[in-house]
């Protein structure tokens, strides 16, 4: 763009501060006729289901009495009237089995007027079993975060933790917000918000596997610190380089599952997936409800038709066993399984288990036994309302995987195509990083985000301790606010707090080293088991300058918007104005970028 | 493509290009709330068409074109809303306001020409599909355009 007098006009001509808003919500509302029928229709059904849910659960409420009054007449058979096996029962609450019976019951014509008001209003729909809720109640799972908060370099040196690679936390709040859905703060993972978006410049540009690079700044809301950009990209490998898939589609077609942003976007993402698939790939596909299924076993990539065709038949209905969809699903991996390819299983669910294994140890224990065959593991979480966000995290975290939830057909291109060779093709595993800090630099840190990657020191150096995957392109980008010690300056900012000599038997002694910080990180290659370790020294000199300021400002803000949205007690004067105003002062925004600036403002609007 | 797949690129569309898009549309209405208006109906027509695009620049190219579209058909209109627009309202210094005065004297094909040479940096040829003229026309407008506003710029045309 030339400088002159028209472009410094034309550059002050800002649309208005609602226009994204008013646009969106006029092409939502195209189609938005409402005939005046529907609403009454849509009630009738509500009606008519909760009377079918007093049927079956009254009989239950009454049981015990039928069971005492032993008049020789038969007792009336509910296990006839039901899909559910009697054993379940036993220790299940009543409410929730009738509920259980009635939707699979129930389900197909009250699912479909529930259907056809989704595709008319355009807006997502509740679980089938929704309708028998109050309005707004979900039951979605979090798990809890505890921030770390500020650790002293004179008793703990060391920051440990392991790498996180997951977008699920970034997609499923930019869904909340969009929706203008309250956001549960335990649902704000930082680091997964930062790792959503690109970084330039921190792929490795030899063979190597790994490119460590940190950089050094200053910090937005707080004046008393300084920032430290430590990031780990991983080298990418051409598509057509990538090693043949032995892919095993894991779909759950549970009751839960019926809704054209669950099952029909699963449909429609995968669709989006096997068009990009080579002769060489071999695709399977296992659904689950209450029973598991092989739909189609070991069929070659290119033979799009006819494994469209089986998934575009699936249906969604009766209750969810996944424990014997898993084990089905990793048997026929090694069945097929490609020695030096891409091993993975993919489960498509919205994580809602309740029959079968459902404690989270049994279920981390039967993953974890079965990531020893060299299976991959990758969870997209799909839907709202019932969605279990802490069983996913954690089921991807100690399958070896990745998990990231799809929102939208925009977000299935994403990860499903454009970025299928980080999402899908691990080139590194049990990927872990520690930062050592000296005392003389560096009085006090804290991590920003990771706070369930936290590991033990000497879990470091145990290759037998789990740590994160890394795939093909993959960068990760871990940010720490540091307080120098007093009197070092990093990136400008001069330390004054006198140093905390709370330790009474020990005396330290200058090491008279000029590093910040010393940062290693370990990894294994896809198919070992003895890990290799690459550090990098952290030196005053490290300020961020280029594509690294660029890259640090980026991150910050996201990391301000984020401990802004969950009233962090470390978020000093970080706000969604500040937040706002450092993104869109980067050059050249991205479409990613541009649309954070849009989610920053629709979070300030709330 | 089914309906949610194209209201999400039309969103992306619109979240992308929202600025580049209403500047365009200004320098041919001189009016925000009409340009606005612009490019909002630019998007209908992106959602109910969902064109298929080899690039995201011959995306932008398209949109141009149906903005600028828009634009002409709201000036033909005789029910348009005449409000003047406020210099002060877009914070305008007294260069910007010299400058809007002589844009209120050309006609808006010439607006818009300045605004996609100088401001997109398209290149005569492009600005001649887009425009569908030739690009002997779009050079003449641009040089009148030019003198009016006395932007003494290089003469490589």
């Amino acid at each position: 763009m030339k400088d002159n007098k028209y472009t410094r006009l034309a550059d002050k001509i800002e649309p208005g501060e609602d226009f994204v808003q008013q646009t969106m919500e006029k092409l939502k509302g195209r189609k938005q006729k409402k005939p005046a029928w529907l609403p009454a229709l849509t009630s009738l059904t509500a009606v008519a289901a909760f009377v079918l849910v007093l049927a079956l659960v009254l009989p239950y409420i009454y049981k015990p009495v039928n069971e005492r009054t032993e008049s020789g007449l038969p007792a009336p058979d509910i296990q006839a009237n039901t899909a559910v096996p009697v054993e379940v029962w036993e220790d299940a609450d009543y409410m929730d089995v009738a509920m259980e019976a009635a939707e699979s019951e129930v389900y197909d014509g009250f699912s479909a007027a529930l259907g056809a008001k989704t595709m008319m209003y355009g807006m997502p729909a509740p679980m089938p079993s929704g309708a028998f809720l109050p309005e707004g109640y979900n039951t979605e799972e979090y798990s809890h975060i505890t921030e770390s908060g500020f650790k002293n370099v004179a008793t703990s040196p060391l920051s440990t933790f392991a790498i996180d690679v997951d977008t699920a936390g970034y997609s499923a709040l930019r869904r909340k917000l969009l929706e203008g859905d309250t956001l549960p703060e335990s649902s704000i993972r930082i680091e997964e918000m930062i790792n959503y978006f690109s970084y330039k410049e921190l792929n490795p540009e030899d063979e190597s596997d790994i490119k460590l690079s940190a950089a050094l700044g200053s910090c937005p809301w707080n004046e008393k610190a300084a920032l430290m950009f430590v990031a780990a990209g991983a080298k990418k490998i051409r598509t057509e380089d990538l090693p043949a898939s032995n892919l095993v589609l894991l779909v759950d077609v549970s009751g839960s599952m019926d809704s054209p942003d669950k099952l029909g976007l699963v449909k429609r993402s995968l669709a989006l997936m096997v068009k990009n698939l080579r002769a060489c790939d071999r695709v399977s596909v296992v659904t689950y409800s209450g029973r598991e299924k092989v739909v189609l076993e070991g069929a070659p990539g290119d033979e799009y038709t006819r494994i469209m065709d089986e998934i575009n038949a699936l249906n969604a209905s009766g209750y969810t066993n996944g424990e014997k969809g898993i084990v089905m699903a990793y048997e026929l991996a090694e069945k097929y399984f490609v020695k030096g390819g891409n091993n993975r299983v993919i489960i498509m669910t919205d994580g809602d288990y309740n029959v079968g294994v459902t404690s989270e140890a049994e279920l981390v224990e039967l993953i974890e036994q079965k990531k020893q065959t060299g299976v991959f593991l990758s969870v997209l979480g799909f839907g709202m309302g019932n969605y279990k966000d802490s069983k996913l995290e954690m089921l991807a975290d100690r399958g070896n995987g990745t998990y990231a939830y799809i929102d939208s057909i925009t977000e299935a291109r994403k990860v499903m195509v454009e970025e299928m060779g980080a999402s899908f093709f691990t080139v590194a595993k049990d990927v872990k990083i520690q930062v050592e800090f000296n005392p003389d630099y560096v009085a006090s840190y804290r991590l920003i985000g990771y706070e369930n990657r936290a590991l033990n020191d000497e879990d470091f150096a145990d290759d037998t301790k789990d740590g994160g995957e890394m795939g093909s392109g993959h960068t990760v980008v871990a940010l720490y606010e540091v307080i120098p010690a007093q009197n070092a300056v990093i990136a400008g900012v001069t330390g004054t707090q006198a140093e905390d000599s709370a330790l009474r038997y020990q005396t330290r002694t200058s090491s008279g080293i000029e590093e910040i910080a010393t940062v290693s990180l370990r990894y294994k290659q896809p198919d070992k088991d003895v890990s290799e370790l690459m550090s990098l020294a952290v030196t005053p000199d490290m300020d961020a300058q280029g594509a690294g300021l660029r890259n640090m400002q980026l991150a910050s803000a996201i990391a301000e918007f984020g401990m802004t949205l969950r009233n962090s007690e470390n978020r000093g004067t970080a706000s969604f104005d500040m937040a706002f105003k450092t993104v869109q002062g980067l050059d050249s925004l991205t479409n990613e970028e541009t649309e954070l600036l849009y989610l920053i403002s629709k979070a300030r609007g709330k | 493509m089914d309906r949610e797949e194209r209201l999400a690129r039309a969103q992306a569309a619109l979240v992308r290009w929202q600025k580049e898009l209403v500047r365009l549309a200004y320098s041919y209405t001189l009016n925000l709330s009409d340009a606005e208006d612009c490019v909002q109906d630019a998007l209908m027509a992106y959602m109910k068409k969902a064109p298929d695009f080899e690039s995201i620049e011959s995306e932008k190219a398209w949109l141009i074109r149906v903005t600028v579209n828009r634009c002409l058909s709201l000036l033909r209109t005789a029910f348009r809303k005449r409000t003047q627009e406020l210099p002060d309202e877009i914070g305008a210094t007294e260069e910007d306001k010299s400058v809007l005065e002589a844009l209120k004297s050309l006609p808006g094909k010439y607006r818009v020409t300045l605004h996609l040479y100088y401001y997109e940096g398209y290149k005569l040829q492009e600005i001649a599909q887009i425009l569908k003229t030739r690009p002997g026309t779009v050079g003449t407008w641009l040089d009148r355009g030019r003198q009016a506003l006395k932007l003494e710029m290089e003469a490589s045309i």
